[in-house]
Protein backbone atom coordinates (compact mmCIF):
# COMPACT_ATOMS: atom_id res chain seq x y z
CA UNK A 1 0.00 0.00 0.00
CA UNK A 2 1.46 3.61 -0.32
CA UNK A 3 0.86 6.42 1.02
CA UNK A 4 -1.19 9.18 -0.18
CA UNK A 5 2.16 11.15 -0.96
CA UNK A 6 3.61 8.16 -2.44
CA UNK A 7 0.26 8.35 -4.43
CA UNK A 8 0.64 11.56 -5.84
CA UNK A 9 4.06 10.67 -6.73
CA UNK A 10 3.31 7.85 -8.67
CA UNK A 11 0.74 9.85 -10.40
CA UNK A 12 3.62 12.94 -11.54
CA UNK A 13 5.70 10.05 -12.62
CA UNK A 14 3.52 8.42 -14.42
CA UNK A 15 2.41 11.83 -16.76
CA UNK A 16 5.81 12.71 -16.99
CA UNK A 17 6.33 8.89 -18.98
CA UNK A 18 3.25 9.66 -21.03
CA UNK A 19 4.35 12.77 -22.25
CA UNK A 20 7.32 11.11 -23.97
CA UNK A 21 5.12 8.62 -25.39
CA UNK A 22 2.21 10.51 -26.31
CA UNK A 23 4.36 12.79 -28.34
CA UNK A 24 6.53 10.43 -29.99
CA UNK A 25 3.77 8.42 -30.79
CA UNK A 26 2.52 11.21 -32.63
CA UNK A 27 5.68 12.03 -34.22
CA UNK A 28 6.25 8.69 -35.79
CA UNK A 29 2.42 7.95 -36.71
CA UNK A 30 2.98 11.61 -39.15
CA UNK A 31 6.47 11.21 -40.39
CA UNK A 32 7.89 8.22 -39.86
CA UNK A 33 11.70 7.86 -39.89
CA UNK A 34 12.03 11.80 -40.06
CA UNK A 35 9.61 11.47 -36.40
CA UNK A 36 11.95 9.56 -35.20
CA UNK A 37 14.73 11.40 -35.81
CA UNK A 38 12.79 14.51 -34.66
CA UNK A 39 12.16 12.70 -31.74
CA UNK A 40 15.39 10.93 -30.98
CA UNK A 41 16.82 14.74 -31.28
CA UNK A 42 14.50 15.90 -29.10
CA UNK A 43 15.37 13.12 -26.11
CA UNK A 44 19.26 14.15 -26.91
CA UNK A 45 18.80 17.90 -25.79
CA UNK A 46 16.49 17.02 -22.80
CA UNK A 47 19.89 14.88 -21.59
CA UNK A 48 22.16 17.09 -22.43
CA UNK A 49 20.25 20.07 -20.76
CA UNK A 50 19.21 17.73 -17.26
CA UNK A 51 23.20 17.06 -17.31
CA UNK A 52 24.70 20.51 -17.92
CA UNK A 53 22.05 21.93 -15.64
CA UNK A 54 23.02 18.81 -12.65
CA UNK A 55 27.01 19.63 -13.93
CA UNK A 56 26.81 23.95 -13.42
CA UNK A 57 24.53 23.15 -9.66
CA UNK A 58 27.84 20.83 -9.08
CA UNK A 59 30.47 23.02 -9.88
CA UNK A 60 28.24 26.08 -7.99
CA UNK A 61 28.58 23.91 -4.72
CA UNK A 62 32.16 22.91 -5.25
CA UNK A 63 31.38 19.61 -5.63
CA UNK A 64 33.84 17.33 -8.05
CA UNK A 65 31.57 16.31 -11.39
CA UNK A 66 32.08 12.43 -11.41
CA UNK A 67 29.85 9.70 -10.90
CA UNK A 68 29.43 9.46 -7.24
CA UNK A 69 28.08 13.16 -7.47
CA UNK A 70 25.82 12.79 -10.92
CA UNK A 71 24.03 10.21 -8.87
CA UNK A 72 23.84 10.95 -5.43
CA UNK A 73 24.32 14.57 -4.48
CA UNK A 74 21.36 16.78 -5.54
CA UNK A 75 19.64 14.64 -8.65
CA UNK A 76 17.11 16.21 -10.21
CA UNK A 77 15.27 12.84 -10.85
CA UNK A 78 13.04 12.69 -7.87
CA UNK A 79 12.70 9.59 -6.43
CA UNK A 80 9.64 6.58 -7.30
CA UNK A 81 8.75 4.17 -4.60
CA UNK A 82 8.11 1.64 -7.33
CA UNK A 83 11.95 1.16 -8.49
CA UNK A 84 13.58 -2.03 -7.95
CA UNK A 85 17.34 -1.49 -8.46
CA UNK A 86 20.73 -3.05 -7.29
CA UNK A 87 23.57 -1.39 -6.57
CA UNK A 88 26.66 -3.23 -7.69
CA UNK A 89 29.24 -0.19 -7.39
CA UNK A 90 28.91 3.12 -7.01
CA UNK A 91 31.79 5.28 -5.94
CA UNK A 92 33.42 8.51 -8.41
CA UNK A 93 35.03 6.31 -11.35
CA UNK A 94 31.82 4.13 -11.85
CA UNK A 95 28.36 3.19 -11.16
CA UNK A 96 27.60 -0.41 -11.77
CA UNK A 97 23.72 -1.49 -11.42
CA UNK A 98 20.62 -3.44 -12.14
CA UNK A 99 16.85 -2.20 -12.43
CA UNK A 100 14.65 -4.84 -11.99
CA UNK A 101 11.48 -2.52 -12.07
CA UNK A 102 11.17 0.24 -14.26
CA UNK A 103 7.51 1.98 -13.82
CA UNK A 104 8.47 3.99 -16.95
CA UNK A 105 9.18 0.89 -19.36
CA UNK A 106 5.70 -1.02 -17.71
CA UNK A 107 3.45 1.95 -18.22
CA UNK A 108 5.14 2.17 -22.30
CA UNK A 109 4.22 -1.62 -22.76
CA UNK A 110 0.54 -1.25 -20.94
CA UNK A 111 0.31 1.59 -23.68
CA UNK A 112 1.17 -0.59 -26.60
CA UNK A 113 4.42 2.10 -26.43
CA UNK A 114 7.46 0.01 -26.10
CA UNK A 115 9.48 1.23 -28.64
CA UNK A 116 9.00 4.41 -28.41
CA UNK A 117 10.59 3.92 -24.94
CA UNK A 118 13.50 2.19 -26.30
CA UNK A 119 14.13 5.10 -27.70
CA UNK A 120 14.55 7.09 -24.66
CA UNK A 121 16.42 4.62 -23.44
CA UNK A 122 18.64 4.62 -25.79
CA UNK A 123 19.27 8.78 -26.47
CA UNK A 124 18.68 9.71 -22.92
CA UNK A 125 21.16 8.27 -21.02
CA UNK A 126 23.88 8.57 -22.96
CA UNK A 127 23.27 12.21 -23.86
CA UNK A 128 22.75 13.09 -19.54
CA UNK A 129 25.62 11.32 -18.10
CA UNK A 130 27.85 12.03 -21.15
CA UNK A 131 27.29 15.29 -21.05
CA UNK A 132 27.10 15.88 -17.60
CA UNK A 133 31.21 14.92 -17.68
CA UNK A 134 31.96 16.80 -20.44
CA UNK A 135 31.69 14.11 -23.01
CA UNK A 136 34.11 12.00 -21.35
CA UNK A 137 31.51 9.43 -19.50
CA UNK A 138 31.65 6.34 -21.02
CA UNK A 139 27.69 5.24 -21.08
CA UNK A 140 26.87 1.40 -21.15
CA UNK A 141 23.50 -0.18 -21.35
CA UNK A 142 23.63 -2.98 -22.18
CA UNK A 143 20.13 -4.22 -21.15
CA UNK A 144 16.96 -2.39 -20.69
CA UNK A 145 13.43 -3.29 -19.71
CA UNK A 146 12.42 -1.71 -23.21
CA UNK A 147 13.91 -4.21 -24.97
CA UNK A 148 11.49 -7.48 -25.03
CA UNK A 149 14.26 -9.88 -24.83
CA UNK A 150 15.45 -8.22 -21.20
CA UNK A 151 14.10 -8.65 -17.75
CA UNK A 152 16.34 -5.91 -16.42
CA UNK A 153 18.06 -2.89 -16.71
CA UNK A 154 22.20 -3.25 -17.01
CA UNK A 155 23.67 0.03 -16.22
CA UNK A 156 27.91 0.33 -16.33
CA UNK A 157 28.17 3.92 -16.31
CA UNK A 158 32.01 5.24 -15.78
CA UNK A 159 34.05 8.16 -15.89
CA UNK A 160 38.61 7.33 -16.05
CA UNK A 161 40.87 10.07 -14.98
CA UNK A 162 43.23 8.72 -17.55
CA UNK A 163 40.72 9.31 -20.28
CA UNK A 164 40.30 12.73 -19.02
CA UNK A 165 42.66 16.09 -20.02
CA UNK A 166 44.54 17.01 -17.13
CA UNK A 167 42.98 20.10 -16.61
CA UNK A 168 39.82 18.07 -15.87
CA UNK A 169 41.10 15.82 -13.36
CA UNK A 170 40.84 17.75 -10.48
CA UNK A 171 37.34 19.37 -11.28
CA UNK A 172 36.29 15.75 -11.79
CA UNK A 173 38.36 13.90 -8.91
CA UNK A 174 39.61 15.07 -5.83
CA UNK A 175 42.76 12.99 -4.83
CA UNK A 176 44.09 15.36 -7.87
CA UNK A 177 42.90 18.67 -6.22
CA UNK A 178 45.10 18.65 -3.06
CA UNK A 179 43.82 22.10 -1.79
CA UNK A 180 39.97 20.73 -2.49
CA UNK A 181 37.97 21.62 1.04
CA UNK A 182 34.87 19.88 -0.17
CA UNK A 183 31.16 20.78 -0.86
CA UNK A 184 30.22 24.50 -0.06
CA UNK A 185 26.61 23.00 0.92
CA UNK A 186 24.83 20.38 0.57
CA UNK A 187 22.27 20.02 -2.36
CA UNK A 188 18.87 18.78 -1.86
CA UNK A 189 17.53 16.40 -4.37
CA UNK A 190 15.07 17.02 -6.57
CA UNK A 191 11.41 15.92 -4.66
CA UNK A 192 7.42 15.15 -5.62
CA UNK A 193 5.91 17.92 -7.66
CA UNK A 194 8.74 20.77 -8.63
CA UNK A 195 11.29 17.71 -9.56
CA UNK A 196 8.77 16.16 -12.00
CA UNK A 197 7.91 19.43 -12.95
CA UNK A 198 11.01 20.34 -14.17
CA UNK A 199 11.64 17.60 -15.87
CA UNK A 200 7.83 17.14 -17.66
CA UNK A 201 8.77 20.83 -19.05
CA UNK A 202 12.39 20.13 -20.04
CA UNK A 203 11.27 17.02 -22.60
CA UNK A 204 8.15 19.00 -23.37
CA UNK A 205 9.86 21.90 -25.30
CA UNK A 206 13.06 19.99 -25.93
CA UNK A 207 10.83 17.21 -28.13
CA UNK A 208 9.01 20.21 -29.97
CA UNK A 209 11.71 22.47 -30.20
CA UNK A 210 13.67 19.67 -32.18
CA UNK A 211 9.70 18.50 -34.14
CA UNK A 212 9.88 22.48 -34.96
CA UNK A 213 13.53 22.47 -36.07
CA UNK A 214 13.73 19.61 -38.23
CA UNK A 215 10.01 19.38 -39.43
CA UNK A 216 8.63 22.81 -39.27
CA UNK A 217 5.70 23.60 -38.56
CA UNK A 218 3.67 20.15 -39.26
CA UNK A 219 6.31 18.73 -36.35
CA UNK A 220 4.92 21.27 -34.25
CA UNK A 221 1.28 20.17 -35.50
CA UNK A 222 2.21 16.54 -34.42
CA UNK A 223 3.25 17.51 -31.22
CA UNK A 224 0.03 19.53 -30.89
CA UNK A 225 -1.95 16.17 -31.80
CA UNK A 226 0.13 14.21 -28.87
CA UNK A 227 -0.81 16.76 -26.55
CA UNK A 228 -4.30 16.16 -27.27
CA UNK A 229 -4.31 12.65 -26.88
CA UNK A 230 -2.59 12.95 -23.84
CA UNK A 231 -5.11 15.31 -22.90
CA UNK A 232 -7.90 12.91 -23.26
CA UNK A 233 -6.21 10.20 -21.70
CA UNK A 234 -5.00 12.54 -18.71
CA UNK A 235 -8.79 13.19 -17.85
CA UNK A 236 -9.46 9.57 -17.32
CA UNK A 237 -6.32 9.01 -15.17
CA UNK A 238 -6.94 11.69 -12.86
CA UNK A 239 -10.49 10.47 -12.51
CA UNK A 240 -9.51 7.38 -11.92
CA UNK A 241 -6.53 8.60 -9.17
CA UNK A 242 -9.21 10.80 -7.69
CA UNK A 243 -11.29 8.13 -7.04
CA UNK A 244 -8.76 5.93 -5.73
CA UNK A 245 -7.68 8.66 -3.84
CA UNK A 246 -11.40 8.98 -2.43
CA UNK A 247 -10.55 12.72 -3.38
CA UNK A 248 -12.96 15.76 -5.37
CA UNK A 249 -11.50 16.21 -8.64
CA UNK A 250 -10.30 19.86 -8.30
CA UNK A 251 -7.47 21.63 -9.56
CA UNK A 252 -5.81 21.74 -6.41
CA UNK A 253 -6.09 17.78 -6.66
CA UNK A 254 -5.13 18.49 -10.50
CA UNK A 255 -1.50 20.96 -9.38
CA UNK A 256 -0.81 18.03 -6.41
CA UNK A 257 -1.21 15.06 -9.22
CA UNK A 258 -0.26 16.69 -12.35
CA UNK A 259 3.45 17.88 -13.11
CA UNK A 260 1.73 21.10 -14.51
CA UNK A 261 0.53 23.95 -12.90
CA UNK A 262 -3.05 24.45 -12.60
CA UNK A 263 -2.10 27.83 -13.99
CA UNK A 264 0.23 27.93 -16.80
CA UNK A 265 1.06 31.63 -16.09
CA UNK A 266 2.29 31.00 -12.35
CA UNK A 267 5.24 28.22 -13.86
CA UNK A 268 8.10 30.59 -14.60
CA UNK A 269 9.89 27.59 -16.25
CA UNK A 270 7.61 28.58 -19.49
CA UNK A 271 9.40 32.06 -19.74
CA UNK A 272 12.75 29.79 -20.94
CA UNK A 273 10.92 26.62 -22.25
CA UNK A 274 7.77 28.12 -23.58
CA UNK A 275 9.15 30.58 -26.44
CA UNK A 276 8.50 29.87 -29.98
CA UNK A 277 4.94 29.22 -29.53
CA UNK A 278 5.62 26.06 -27.25
CA UNK A 279 3.58 27.53 -23.92
CA UNK A 280 0.65 28.20 -25.95
CA UNK A 281 0.55 25.11 -27.63
CA UNK A 282 0.37 23.71 -24.74
CA UNK A 283 -2.29 25.55 -23.30
CA UNK A 284 -4.63 25.10 -26.43
CA UNK A 285 -3.63 21.43 -27.01
CA UNK A 286 -3.75 20.02 -23.54
CA UNK A 287 -5.48 22.75 -21.19
CA UNK A 288 -8.28 23.81 -22.95
CA UNK A 289 -9.33 19.94 -23.84
CA UNK A 290 -8.25 18.59 -20.22
CA UNK A 291 -10.49 21.38 -18.18
CA UNK A 292 -13.25 20.44 -20.65
CA UNK A 293 -13.42 17.24 -20.11
CA UNK A 294 -13.26 17.65 -16.35
CA UNK A 295 -15.48 20.25 -15.69
CA UNK A 296 -12.78 22.29 -14.27
CA UNK A 297 -12.79 26.20 -14.83
CA UNK A 298 -10.40 26.70 -17.54
CA UNK A 299 -6.98 28.95 -16.88
CA UNK A 300 -7.88 32.46 -17.56
CA UNK A 301 -4.73 32.72 -20.04
CA UNK B 1 52.75 -13.61 -41.74
CA UNK B 2 51.23 -15.89 -39.40
CA UNK B 3 49.65 -18.14 -41.76
CA UNK B 4 52.04 -21.24 -40.43
CA UNK B 5 50.31 -21.25 -37.20
CA UNK B 6 46.21 -22.09 -36.79
CA UNK B 7 43.60 -19.92 -36.29
CA UNK B 8 43.73 -20.33 -32.38
CA UNK B 9 47.46 -19.68 -32.13
CA UNK B 10 46.83 -16.97 -34.26
CA UNK B 11 44.84 -15.01 -32.09
CA UNK B 12 46.87 -16.11 -29.03
CA UNK B 13 49.40 -14.37 -30.63
CA UNK B 14 47.40 -11.41 -30.76
CA UNK B 15 46.17 -11.94 -26.87
CA UNK B 16 50.17 -12.21 -25.63
CA UNK B 17 50.97 -9.13 -27.47
CA UNK B 18 48.64 -7.21 -25.78
CA UNK B 19 49.25 -8.66 -23.03
CA UNK B 20 53.03 -7.70 -23.08
CA UNK B 21 52.76 -4.24 -24.23
CA UNK B 22 50.20 -3.39 -21.34
CA UNK B 23 52.02 -4.91 -18.30
CA UNK B 24 55.30 -3.01 -20.02
CA UNK B 25 53.43 0.48 -19.86
CA UNK B 26 51.40 -0.43 -16.57
CA UNK B 27 55.33 -1.19 -15.07
CA UNK B 28 56.16 2.35 -16.44
CA UNK B 29 53.86 4.02 -15.20
CA UNK B 30 51.03 2.88 -13.39
CA UNK B 31 48.51 6.13 -14.18
CA UNK B 32 50.13 7.55 -17.29
CA UNK B 33 50.41 3.73 -18.89
CA UNK B 34 46.83 3.35 -18.08
CA UNK B 35 46.38 5.98 -19.96
CA UNK B 36 48.45 5.54 -22.77
CA UNK B 37 46.75 2.11 -23.10
CA UNK B 38 43.41 3.57 -23.25
CA UNK B 39 44.26 5.78 -26.25
CA UNK B 40 45.90 3.20 -27.92
CA UNK B 41 43.41 0.46 -27.79
CA UNK B 42 40.89 3.14 -28.85
CA UNK B 43 42.37 4.55 -31.57
CA UNK B 44 43.20 0.95 -33.04
CA UNK B 45 39.48 0.11 -32.75
CA UNK B 46 38.29 3.21 -34.15
CA UNK B 47 40.75 2.77 -37.19
CA UNK B 48 40.17 -0.75 -37.99
CA UNK B 49 36.33 0.14 -37.82
CA UNK B 50 37.02 3.35 -40.05
CA UNK B 51 39.20 0.79 -42.71
CA UNK B 52 36.20 -1.77 -42.28
CA UNK B 53 33.41 0.43 -43.65
CA UNK B 54 35.68 2.05 -46.06
CA UNK B 55 36.56 -1.79 -47.49
CA UNK B 56 32.77 -2.83 -47.19
CA UNK B 57 31.73 0.52 -49.18
CA UNK B 58 33.95 -0.09 -51.74
CA UNK B 59 32.80 -3.60 -51.93
CA UNK B 60 29.56 -2.92 -52.43
CA UNK B 61 28.64 -3.97 -49.01
CA UNK B 62 25.70 -2.33 -46.58
CA UNK B 63 27.15 -0.67 -43.75
CA UNK B 64 25.23 -2.34 -40.98
CA UNK B 65 25.86 -4.28 -37.53
CA UNK B 66 25.36 -7.32 -39.21
CA UNK B 67 28.06 -6.72 -41.79
CA UNK B 68 30.02 -5.57 -39.23
CA UNK B 69 30.17 -8.37 -36.71
CA UNK B 70 30.15 -10.94 -40.41
CA UNK B 71 33.49 -9.41 -40.92
CA UNK B 72 34.58 -8.72 -37.08
CA UNK B 73 33.04 -10.82 -34.59
CA UNK B 74 32.81 -8.42 -31.43
CA UNK B 75 36.12 -9.46 -30.20
CA UNK B 76 37.09 -11.88 -32.59
CA UNK B 77 36.41 -14.51 -34.85
CA UNK B 78 38.17 -17.52 -32.63
CA UNK B 79 36.43 -20.38 -32.31
CA UNK B 80 36.57 -20.62 -28.12
CA UNK B 81 34.40 -17.58 -27.89
CA UNK B 82 31.07 -18.41 -26.64
CA UNK B 83 28.77 -16.07 -27.97
CA UNK B 84 24.47 -16.14 -27.12
CA UNK B 85 23.49 -14.23 -30.07
CA UNK B 86 20.22 -11.98 -28.79
CA UNK B 87 19.38 -10.47 -31.33
CA UNK B 88 20.79 -10.11 -34.77
CA UNK B 89 19.80 -7.37 -36.83
CA UNK B 90 20.40 -4.64 -38.97
CA UNK B 91 20.01 -1.54 -36.63
CA UNK B 92 20.43 -3.69 -33.57
CA UNK B 93 22.77 -6.55 -32.31
CA UNK B 94 22.75 -8.00 -28.77
CA UNK B 95 24.66 -10.68 -27.39
CA UNK B 96 26.30 -12.10 -24.51
CA UNK B 97 29.83 -13.73 -24.47
CA UNK B 98 30.20 -16.86 -22.00
CA UNK B 99 33.92 -17.82 -22.54
CA UNK B 100 36.73 -15.22 -24.03
CA UNK B 101 40.07 -16.99 -25.04
CA UNK B 102 41.69 -12.85 -24.68
CA UNK B 103 40.08 -12.87 -21.12
CA UNK B 104 41.02 -16.61 -20.35
CA UNK B 105 44.97 -15.74 -21.49
CA UNK B 106 45.21 -12.33 -19.65
CA UNK B 107 43.88 -13.93 -16.46
CA UNK B 108 46.56 -16.33 -16.68
CA UNK B 109 49.04 -13.91 -17.10
CA UNK B 110 47.70 -11.36 -13.94
CA UNK B 111 46.59 -9.43 -16.94
CA UNK B 112 42.99 -8.88 -16.14
CA UNK B 113 43.27 -5.45 -15.23
CA UNK B 114 44.58 -4.16 -18.49
CA UNK B 115 42.21 -6.86 -20.11
CA UNK B 116 39.63 -4.94 -18.70
CA UNK B 117 40.85 -1.40 -20.07
CA UNK B 118 40.87 -3.03 -23.61
CA UNK B 119 37.39 -4.21 -23.15
CA UNK B 120 36.23 -0.81 -21.48
CA UNK B 121 37.74 0.92 -25.13
CA UNK B 122 37.88 -1.53 -27.73
CA UNK B 123 34.32 -1.70 -28.90
CA UNK B 124 33.26 2.22 -28.46
CA UNK B 125 36.37 2.54 -30.48
CA UNK B 126 35.12 0.08 -33.21
CA UNK B 127 32.00 1.43 -33.48
CA UNK B 128 32.93 5.07 -33.30
CA UNK B 129 35.12 4.29 -36.41
CA UNK B 130 32.19 2.03 -38.19
CA UNK B 131 29.53 4.47 -38.13
CA UNK B 132 31.43 7.70 -38.19
CA UNK B 133 30.33 8.56 -34.17
CA UNK B 134 26.58 7.80 -35.21
CA UNK B 135 26.30 4.34 -33.36
CA UNK B 136 25.90 3.40 -30.13
CA UNK B 137 28.02 0.50 -28.24
CA UNK B 138 27.28 -0.76 -24.78
CA UNK B 139 29.48 -2.70 -22.70
CA UNK B 140 27.41 -3.72 -19.20
CA UNK B 141 29.49 -6.38 -18.16
CA UNK B 142 32.72 -7.84 -19.16
CA UNK B 143 34.80 -11.10 -18.45
CA UNK B 144 37.83 -8.74 -17.52
CA UNK B 145 36.03 -7.56 -14.72
CA UNK B 146 36.29 -10.01 -11.27
CA UNK B 147 32.54 -9.18 -10.70
CA UNK B 148 31.09 -10.81 -13.93
CA UNK B 149 30.65 -14.23 -15.74
CA UNK B 150 29.82 -13.26 -18.98
CA UNK B 151 29.86 -10.25 -20.75
CA UNK B 152 26.66 -8.58 -21.77
CA UNK B 153 26.88 -6.35 -25.24
CA UNK B 154 24.64 -4.30 -27.23
CA UNK B 155 25.48 -2.06 -30.61
CA UNK B 156 22.71 0.15 -31.75
CA UNK B 157 22.92 1.93 -35.42
CA UNK B 158 19.99 3.32 -36.21
CA UNK B 159 18.88 4.88 -39.48
CA UNK B 160 17.12 7.66 -37.68
CA UNK B 161 20.25 9.02 -36.65
CA UNK B 162 22.06 8.49 -40.19
CA UNK B 163 22.92 10.90 -42.87
CA UNK B 164 21.95 10.70 -45.98
CA UNK B 165 24.86 9.20 -46.97
CA UNK B 166 25.00 6.77 -44.31
CA UNK B 167 21.56 5.31 -45.30
CA UNK B 168 22.63 4.80 -48.75
CA UNK B 169 25.74 3.06 -47.49
CA UNK B 170 23.35 1.12 -45.03
CA UNK B 171 20.97 0.11 -47.97
CA UNK B 172 23.62 -1.34 -50.12
CA UNK B 173 22.75 -4.95 -50.78
CA UNK B 174 26.26 -6.67 -50.07
CA UNK B 175 27.19 -9.31 -47.40
CA UNK B 176 30.28 -9.29 -45.70
CA UNK B 177 32.63 -12.44 -44.95
CA UNK B 178 34.86 -13.32 -42.09
CA UNK B 179 37.96 -11.28 -41.91
CA UNK B 180 39.93 -12.53 -38.93
CA UNK B 181 42.69 -10.24 -40.27
CA UNK B 182 44.63 -11.32 -37.17
CA UNK B 183 48.09 -10.13 -37.88
CA UNK B 184 46.85 -7.01 -39.26
CA UNK B 185 45.12 -6.34 -36.27
CA UNK B 186 48.67 -6.93 -34.20
CA UNK B 187 50.13 -4.50 -36.01
CA UNK B 188 47.27 -2.00 -35.93
CA UNK B 189 47.11 -2.58 -32.00
CA UNK B 190 50.83 -1.98 -32.16
CA UNK B 191 50.29 1.37 -34.36
CA UNK B 192 47.73 2.49 -32.18
CA UNK B 193 49.99 2.10 -28.74
CA UNK B 194 53.15 3.32 -30.23
CA UNK B 195 51.00 6.88 -31.65
CA UNK B 196 49.42 7.37 -27.75
CA UNK B 197 53.26 6.81 -26.25
CA UNK B 198 54.63 9.42 -29.21
CA UNK B 199 52.86 11.92 -26.69
CA UNK B 200 54.01 10.48 -23.46
CA UNK B 201 57.71 11.04 -24.20
CA UNK B 202 60.89 8.81 -25.11
CA UNK B 203 60.20 6.64 -21.56
CA UNK B 204 56.66 5.90 -22.76
CA UNK B 205 58.58 4.49 -26.20
CA UNK B 206 60.96 2.44 -24.28
CA UNK B 207 58.60 1.00 -22.23
CA UNK B 208 56.63 -0.51 -25.19
CA UNK B 209 59.66 -1.22 -26.55
CA UNK B 210 60.20 -3.28 -23.83
CA UNK B 211 56.75 -4.88 -24.16
CA UNK B 212 57.26 -5.83 -27.96
CA UNK B 213 61.21 -7.30 -26.84
CA UNK B 214 59.32 -9.41 -24.20
CA UNK B 215 56.40 -10.67 -26.89
CA UNK B 216 58.76 -11.59 -29.48
CA UNK B 217 60.88 -13.90 -26.70
CA UNK B 218 57.89 -14.82 -25.15
CA UNK B 219 57.03 -16.66 -28.54
CA UNK B 220 59.87 -18.91 -28.02
CA UNK B 221 59.07 -19.67 -25.11
CA UNK B 222 54.97 -20.18 -24.98
CA UNK B 223 55.50 -21.87 -28.74
CA UNK B 224 56.57 -25.31 -27.80
CA UNK B 225 53.68 -25.65 -25.28
CA UNK B 226 51.48 -25.08 -28.68
CA UNK B 227 52.65 -28.50 -30.52
CA UNK B 228 49.65 -29.62 -32.49
CA UNK B 229 48.38 -26.36 -33.32
CA UNK B 230 50.82 -25.18 -36.06
CA UNK B 231 52.62 -26.65 -38.89
CA UNK B 232 55.57 -28.87 -37.45
CA UNK B 233 58.17 -27.54 -39.54
CA UNK B 234 57.36 -23.63 -38.87
CA UNK B 235 60.19 -21.66 -38.67
CA UNK B 236 59.67 -20.00 -35.17
CA UNK B 237 63.09 -18.09 -35.49
CA UNK B 238 61.88 -17.05 -39.03
CA UNK B 239 58.86 -15.68 -38.27
CA UNK B 240 59.93 -13.97 -35.16
CA UNK B 241 62.22 -11.94 -36.81
CA UNK B 242 59.75 -11.19 -39.74
CA UNK B 243 57.21 -9.80 -37.12
CA UNK B 244 60.05 -7.66 -35.69
CA UNK B 245 60.90 -6.48 -38.56
CA UNK B 246 57.31 -5.53 -39.31
CA UNK B 247 56.42 -3.81 -36.00
CA UNK B 248 59.58 -1.86 -36.74
CA UNK B 249 58.18 -0.66 -39.88
CA UNK B 250 55.82 0.78 -37.80
CA UNK B 251 57.55 3.42 -36.42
Amino acid sequence: MYSQEELEIINLADSFTLLYSFLGQALLEQFCLEGERALREGTRRFGRDRGETLRKKHLGANVKVNMLSLFTVGPDLPPDPRYKKERISLNPQERVSRTDYCPMADLWKEYGAQDIGRIYCEEFHSACYGHYAYGYTKVNLAKTLTQPEDQWCAFNVFLRPENLPEELKPVCFAEYDPDYSGPARELPGAYGKSGFATLFLKLYAHIAAAALDQLGEPGMQAVCQGLERMAQDGAQRLRKAAQEQHEPLTLEFFARNYPLEADPDREPMWEEYGTNGRKEAMVRHFYGPLFQELGLVPCTC
Amino acid sequence: MLEQFNGQVQFDCFGMLYAELSAALLRWDRAKGERVIRQGVEEYAREKGTQLRLRQVEGGMGIHLQNLFAAQPCCGSDKRFDRLSRRDEKQAQLMEVHSCPLAELWAARDGSFAGSLYCEEYAHGLMKGYTDGVGQANVSNALTYPRDHCCVLSFYYRLANMTPRQQEEFAQEGTAVCEPHVWENMLGLYRGLLRAVERQGAEASEALRQGLDAFLEGLHREFPQQKGRMDPDVDLDGVVEEMRAAFGQQE
